[in-house]
């Protein structure tokens, strides 16, 4: 019963997979789109859950069992749950229930206008008593549509926000050069004094994108380059005409990547060219039919119950 | 007695540490010191691809961008996105951006913002034109599994991404109305840009059952296992890794001599060359160690 359902599940869906890609008929071409769009998704939500469930489990059991390594699982458990509560309460952006700004320029709107102050004192000093500051003179901007925030409540400067505001900024100053200078002089209503654009940091989802996970992906990438040159220099030997073709022709086409030499040498870009579309082509057509061939003949076997690895191991 | 190393073994196994410190030096020095490069177009990848976008009709063209790149595709794959956005702002073309893989998010959240920065700077200077989120261009975000948006697009966008990434709601954006786009119908064509195998699935299930036209961007790496898709016409051109991105920009600096934007390709195929070139006499090196090593054993045994 264990493996009769899931199969009887699998051979259902499979077959109206089939019949849902031909058949374009209005009944069909709706219930597909609610398998896939409801469903689908939810499915998708549960594999999710499912994922880290599993994820969570393999790594406390390592450190119960003080596996190899078993340190960098809290590494790994300490990650999930700071990144799961800035993604909750933290927002995308740092916008949500969170306090989690650090600096930014401190901004409050009212009656349809942008002030901009030195420190969140003065900000909060505005916020008491706003009418008696406000000044339309000394506003930095209109209030921008994307801000869309009540009135007399305090706007703070997301990145996304810093971007809307530099462009209408920017648009407003016409000549000024962002690149030199992020934003021109803003003068605070409350003391008077110059308020220049700070930076802002928040603990966001895109912040911890940013700050950790594309410095160690580019890292971990880049170290790719010093140890392919260091294997390519010690085991990349003609030993026989087999290795000295694929030597030639990967020198062929690693110097028509670079477009110096195919100025020197102008034959060399069709030369490479031509490795490409011809011997390359034919080589991976005849792959990929024999891996359509495969994955199809694997498909039938598996939609007609011969095959079940995929349903792993266990009982009747 | 142990025989004592002949110079070509020991060049054979020089220390690890000293082929890092060339390769670091090789990498680093052209990024300081870059060297200009005459880029050669390849017609039947970058050109093609470039005239399919070209060729777009200017008001109602929407071109559909799939930004899967990671970080670590990011110096091959961030280019092409910028590249691609920039021509389309130039031609006045609508541009959706999605992304299928979480991963994904804030490179392609940070392209559009550079380049609508860009382009309201220039156009603050009374050069080219601004563009407004919204109404020019729009970040749809993600939603998982990746075949629900491939095939959910085909049928209706709303359904796949009722909100954009900023939780406003899709149906009511001005480039969503004005436009009148739903489907895979409403679109001129889609831009894959991924390190993996994504632009076939598109064209499996988006082109082969919507009729779409699909265009990829690609890591080098990878760019031999779609040549068969440039033959058969299911792919309209394609950019292969940083020598196709430095292609494209080569193309825009030729027809929107105004784009004053930071070439990051261009920029980063001194370092490229340089490490090929170096690789490339590593190799040689290593080789001809190897052959020199025999000769003096076949003389030993001799």
């Amino acid at each position: 019963m264990k493996r009769k359902i899931p199969m009887t599940i699998m051979f259902i869906l499979a077959i109206w997979g089939g019949i849902s890609y031909f058949v374009g008929k209005t009944p069909v071409r709706n219930f597909d789109n609610l398998l896939r769009n409801r469903l689908l998704l939810i499915v998708g939500a549960f594999a999710i859950i499912l994922g880290l469930g599993s994820l969570i489990f393999h790594h406390s059991q390592k450190i119960r069992r003080k596996a190899r390594f078993w340190q960098y699982s809290y590494v790994m458990l300490i990650a999930l749950v700071v990144t799961t509560f800035v993604g909750l309460f933290g927002g995308v952006r740092g916008e949500g229930r969170l306090p989690t700004i650090f600096g930014g320029t401190m901004l409050g709107a009212h009656e349809g206008k942008v002030y901009a102050f030195m420190n969140r004192d003065e900000l909060n000093t505005f916020m008491s008593n706003p009418a008696s500051y406000a000044d339309p003179d000394k506003a930095l901007m209109d209030l921008p549509r994307e801000m869309d925030a009540p009135e007399g409540e305090q706007v703070f400067l997301s990145r996304y926000h810093a971007a809307l505001l530099r462009q209408e900024i920017e648009l407003q100053h016409a000549g000024y050069e962002m690149a030199d200078e992020p934003i021109p002089p803003m003068i605070s209503p409350v003391s008077g004094e110059t308020v220049r654009y700070r930076a802002d940091f928040k603990i966001s989802l895109q912040a911890l994108y940013e700050g950790i996970m594309v410095p160690c992906g580019s890292t971990m990438f880049a170290m790719l380059a010093f140890y392919m040159c260091s294997a390519a220099y010690r085991a990349f030997r003609m030993r026989n005409l087999h290795a000295g073709i694929l030597l030639v022709s990967a020198f062929i086409v690693m110097l028509g990547q670079i477009p110096l030499a195919t100025v020197f040498i102008p034959w060399l870009h069709d030369l490479r060219q031509w490795i490409l579309d011809v011997p390359n082509l034919a080589s991976k057509r005849g792959i990929m039919i024999g891996v359509g061939l495969g994955a199809s003949a694997t498909s039938f076997k598996i939609i007609l119950g011969i095959e079940r690895a995929w349903l792993g191991g266990g009982d009747e | 007695m142990q025989e004592e190393k002949t110079v070509w073994q020991k060049m054979m196994s020089v220390d690890r540490r000293i082929i890092y410190l060339m390769v670091a030096v090789v990498m680093i020095v052209p990024i300081i010191f870059p060297f200009d490069q005459p880029v050669r177009v390849a017609e039947r990848t970058t050109g093609a691809m470039f005239q399919a976008i070209d060729n777009f009709p200017n008001e109602n063209g929407v071109f559909l961008i799939s930004a899967d790149l990671n970080p670590q595709d990011q110096p091959e794959l961030y280019p092409m996105l910028v590249s691609w956005i920039r021509h389309c702002f130039h031609r006045d073309i609508k541009v959706l951006v999605l992304c299928l893989f979480p991963a994904s998010l804030g490179l392609a959240e940070q392209a559009l913002n550079q380049v609508a920065t860009e382009f309201n700077n220039r156009a603050a200077r009374g050069v080219g034109r601004r563009v407004v989120y919204g109404e020019d261009f729009v970040f749809l975000g993600w939603t998982p599994p990746p075949i629900v948006p491939i095939l959910g697009l085909g049928e209706n966008i709303f359904d796949v991404f009722p909100r954009d990434f900023y939780g406003d709601d899709l149906r009511t954006m001005p480039i969503m109305v004005d436009n009148r786009i739903r489907n895979y119908r409403n679109m001129d064509m889609i831009g894959s840009l991924s390190a993996s195998s994504t632009p076939i699935t598109y064209i499996a299930f988006a082109q082969a059952r919507f009729g779409i036209r699909v265009t990829a961007g690609i890591t080098a790496v990878s760019a031999a296992d779609f040549y068969p898709y440039i033959d058969s016409g299911q792919l309209t051109g394609m950019l292969e890794g940083m020598k196709g991105a430095a292609e494209y920009e080569q193309l825009i600096a030729e027809y929107f001599p105004h784009d004053d934007g930071r070439r990051m390709a261009t920029e980063g195929m001194s370092s490229q060359s340089a490490t090929h070139i170096a690789i490339i006499i590593m190799i040689l090196i290593g080789n001809f160690c190897y052959f020199m090593q025999r000769r003096v054993e076949n003389r030993r045994s001799v």
